[in-house]
């Protein structure tokens, strides 16, 4: 078969085999792609009514287009065989990845949401799978989900093997078929016609086996597994397990097809509902006229490549993920996620090769952080906030205003700049955070004043030569610096005026807005104030007035360009009463020269009428060659520049409040700000309490 | 959903309802144990700021409704307890 040509592909490898047929690796030569093609084997015995039924089948399977669904391209005939050419899926099936302990209630939480939605939109097209199982679930190195051999089962299961049942009597080799038998519906072993709800049961199993590794009903031989099925109930699935989930799986797990859920679809929103665990109270007979609020429901998601650019924009009403190839002129967009809670803060994670996109999610049940590591298709949904103040502060958390990833060579090192003002720290990736008392209990905190967004610590910056070093910024508290790895912190402000206090020029209170460094120099620090533009050369010992030539020095944003550390871009606004671009001119202003002087960049930018304001995180730049330069505005639009600010784009309009715009490219080795950084020691842990133990642990297995 | 026991207070529901689903307790109390600024708790009909907040009496029967306070005034039923 190797090197054989089946319509348009040239086959190349073999690549698996089932109980169906054999799944060879291929060519397109006609459209260019890597494709699968599936051969039905020969002594399937195939007559001309079921080849035909096949065929059929298959080609309506081919309409199925859904991002959890293997796409099937083209189905024909080769001298008697017939072959299904379909997308080319690479990963782990579920079934290997479930195996002997299951999964973190997470991720099976995170696949179970893309399976039935996968389910949902086959049955809304007349389609059922009839064979879903762990082994027909393969996840992608992106952790997407993808369901395979949809609609291929039917003709199967009636036209060759003359039903399931009798197959297991009269087939020797019955190891294909037999883990087909664990996810048969009890109805279908009593020799009913599937429907929908025999699906809904195999994913039940499926749900059931991924949170356990084990099969619910188990048996030596097929008539055991079958009398199993048919009169057992499951042993339940305890902690970590969330009762919510069990319930779930409960009920797919009905023996009548009625009592189960109806639709696939209710399926998926009872696992969302699980994920935004507040709903998993909901009473086991909801009223059906009840509001109901559910994310990710309806999200269309980018789909992201190596070599990608990311934006990732966070609104006051949720948050999206661009894609664009790095040609960067058009952009796919995925969102909103979190519809309807604030997302201030976003990062993107890539040491260690990861892919990981964290956000904050800020909303009347609380705040907390949520990772991704599939750009957004699904999100951790901790059931206790990881972030929480320990109860001695008798402080309770408002908002997470920065995500900062710790330095390359701490891979499980990330901060969270918080609001009331303070830093909180995690040297595990994620599943413990606590609270850095060095800064906290400083002399100075009980004397911060909230500025208009409250207060907030919204800057940190980590210095690459000296992994003791940390800059942070509070609004309106001033910059603080640690030589100590956290354990003790100073006022760095002299030289930053305090436009609203008394004494102009204090040891601290200055309402900071943002300060940005560049690796390569790390000793030289930009600062935008509430009025005020400044840059230190000596860490933050002192700073100097660097407002020469732009048309206001109040303003928010400040973006370094990723390679020239004297290159700079801001946003100045007319004034703190007004806040908007002076004059109505919406212009980015950049320096080339350390703030010696600044040129505006208005080409592609409304120059009238545009009552425009750049938020203190809502501007960034890209690690690409020429240097990408990004913005968003409160009033809901996205600019861009691919060539460092000469041209800039409207890349969207009409989004709610932009609050934080960040960028990624794939698989580059430092995303953000597109440097390597120089090599630096392994910092110490700083003084810390009170860790918290959260509930979004990974699985790593 | 109901409590098969017969807690004293709200604060005692509440406990026997974290233990249940542990994600419910961070959405609707802080980490200082404050319930949020925009979650409103009523027992039967009155909000329970004004019946001595995690302190209010339970009386058998008792049913509790936990609902955000959406901005624009809907109300989002969310969770009812019903004390036996």
């Amino acid at each position: 078969m190797i090197g054989q040509v089946l319509g348009h592909c040239r086959v190349v490898a073999k690549i698996g085999e089932g109980g169906m047929g054999v799944v060879y690796r291929a060519y397109d030569e006609v459209l260019h792609r890597d494709v699968a093609v599936k051969v039905v084997k020969k002594d399937a015995h195939l007559d001309a009514s079921c080849s035909q039924n096949l065929l059929q089948e298959a080609r309506a399977s081919s309409s199925l287009a859904h991002p959890n669904i293997c796409t099937i391209y083209e189905v024909g005939e080769n001298e008697g065989e017939l072959y299904i050419v379909m997308e080319l899926v690479e990963g782990k099936s579920l079934a290997a990845m479930s195996a002997v302990i299951g999964l973190a209630p997470e991720s099976v939480l995170r696949y179970g949401v893309q399976i039935a939605s996968a389910l949902a939109r086959a049955h809304d097209r007349g389609i059922v799978h009839r064979d879903l199982k762990t082994a027909n679930i393969v996840i992608t190195a992106e952790g997407l989900v993808k369901v395979l051999d949809f609609g291929l089962a039917k003709k199967v299961g009636s036209g060759i093997f003359e039903g399931p049942t009798q197959s297991f009597a009269t087939l020797e080799n019955t190891s294909s078929v037999s883990g087909t038998l664990h996810y048969m519906a009890p109805e279908i072993l009593s020799g009913e016609v599937a429907d929908y709800r025999s699906d809904l049961w195999a994913l039940g199993v499926v749900l059931y086996e991924a949170a356990s590794g084990r099969i619910p009903f188990e048996g030596r031989t097929g008539f055991e597994i079958s009398s199993a099925i048919l009169r057992e109930t499951p042993k339940p699935l305890g902690p970590p397990v969330p009762p919510g989930l069990w319930a779930i799986v409960q009920r797919c797990l009905s023996k009548e097809p009625i009592q189960r859920y109806q639709r696939a679809s209710e399926v998926q929103a009872a696992i969302e509902a699980v994920q935004s665990a507040a709903m998993a109270s909901v009473s086991p007979a909801p009223d059906p006229n009840a509001p109901r609020t559910m994310m990710l429901h309806s999200v269309r998601h980018a789909h992201v490549r190596k070599g990608d650019s990311l934006l990732l924009v966070g609104t006051t009403k949720g948050a999206f993920i661009l894609r664009s190839s790095s040609q960067r002129s058009r952009w796919e967009v995925g969102g909103p996620y979190f519809h309807g809670h604030s997302v201030y803060a976003l990062a993107f994670d890539g040491r260690g090769g990861q892919h990981r996109i964290w956000a904050s999610t800020q909303s009347y049940w609380g705040t907390l952080l949520r990772s991704t590591d599939d750009f957004g298709k699904s999100w951790t949904n901790p059931q206790q906030a990881p972030i929480r103040f320990p109860a001695d502060t008798g402080v309770s958390l408002k908002n997470i205003w920065q995500i900062t990833p710790g330095r390359e060579q701490e891979p499980d090192v990330l901060y969270c700049g918080v609001e009331p003002a303070a830093l909180f720290e995690t040297r595990d990736a994620g599943e413990t955070w606590s609270l850095v008392r060095g800064l906290f209990d400083h002399p100075h905190r009980p004397r911060w004043m909230p500025g208009n967004g409250g207060l907030a610590l919204h800057t940190i910056l980590l210095d690459p030569s000296d992994n003791q070093r940390i800059y942070v910024a509070i609004s309106a508290g001033g910059v603080y610096r640690t030589n100590d790895g956290g354990r003790t912190w100073t006022a760095q402000n002299k030289g930053i005026r305090a436009v609203t206090m008394p004494d102009k020029y204090p040891e601290f209170g200055q309402c900071i807005h943002k300060v940005a460094m560049h690796p390569a120099h790390p000793e030289r620090l930009f600062l935008q104030s509430h009025w005020g533009l400044y840059r230190s050369d000596d860490c933050a010992e002192n700073w100097l007035d660097i407002a020469n030539g732009v048309p206001s020095d109040f303003g928010f944003a400040v973006t370094m360009h990723p390679r020239n550390p004297d290159s700079v871009y801001i946003v100045p606004v007319e004034s703190d009463e007004f806040r908007c671009a002076c004059e109505g001119r919406l212009r980015v202003y950049r320096t080339r020269n350390s703030g010696a002087s600044w040129e505006p960049l208005v080409r592609g930018l409304p120059q009238k009428r545009a009552y425009e304001t750049v938020l203190r995180d809502a501007m960034t730049a890209d690690s690409l060659d020429p240097a990408g330069i990004y913005f968003g505005t409160r009033s809901g639009q996205l600019f861009g520049s691919r060539d460092e600010g000469r041209t800039w784009q409207r890349i969207l309009e009409g989004l709610p409040s932009v609050v934080c715009v960040r960028s990624a490219v794939i698989e580059d080795a430092f995303v953000g700000v597109g440097l390597t950084l120089p090599k630096v020691d392994h910092a110490p842990v700083p003084q810390t309490k009170s860790a918290s133990k959260t509930k979004t642990r990974r699985t790593k297995r | 959903m109901e409590i098969e026991r017969s807690p004293s207070t709200l604060a005692e529901a509440l406990l026997a309802l974290w233990t249940l689903y542990p994600g419910v307790r961070d959405r609707i109390t802080t980490e200082q144990g404050q319930v949020r600024e925009h979650i409103n708790i009523f027992i039967g009909d009155e909000n329970i700021r004004y019946t001595g907040g995690l302190a209010s009496p339970l009386s058998a029967g008792s049913e509790i409704s936990i609902v955000p306070a959406v901005s624009g005034g809907g109300k989002i039923p969310l969770i009812r307890n019903r004390v036996r």
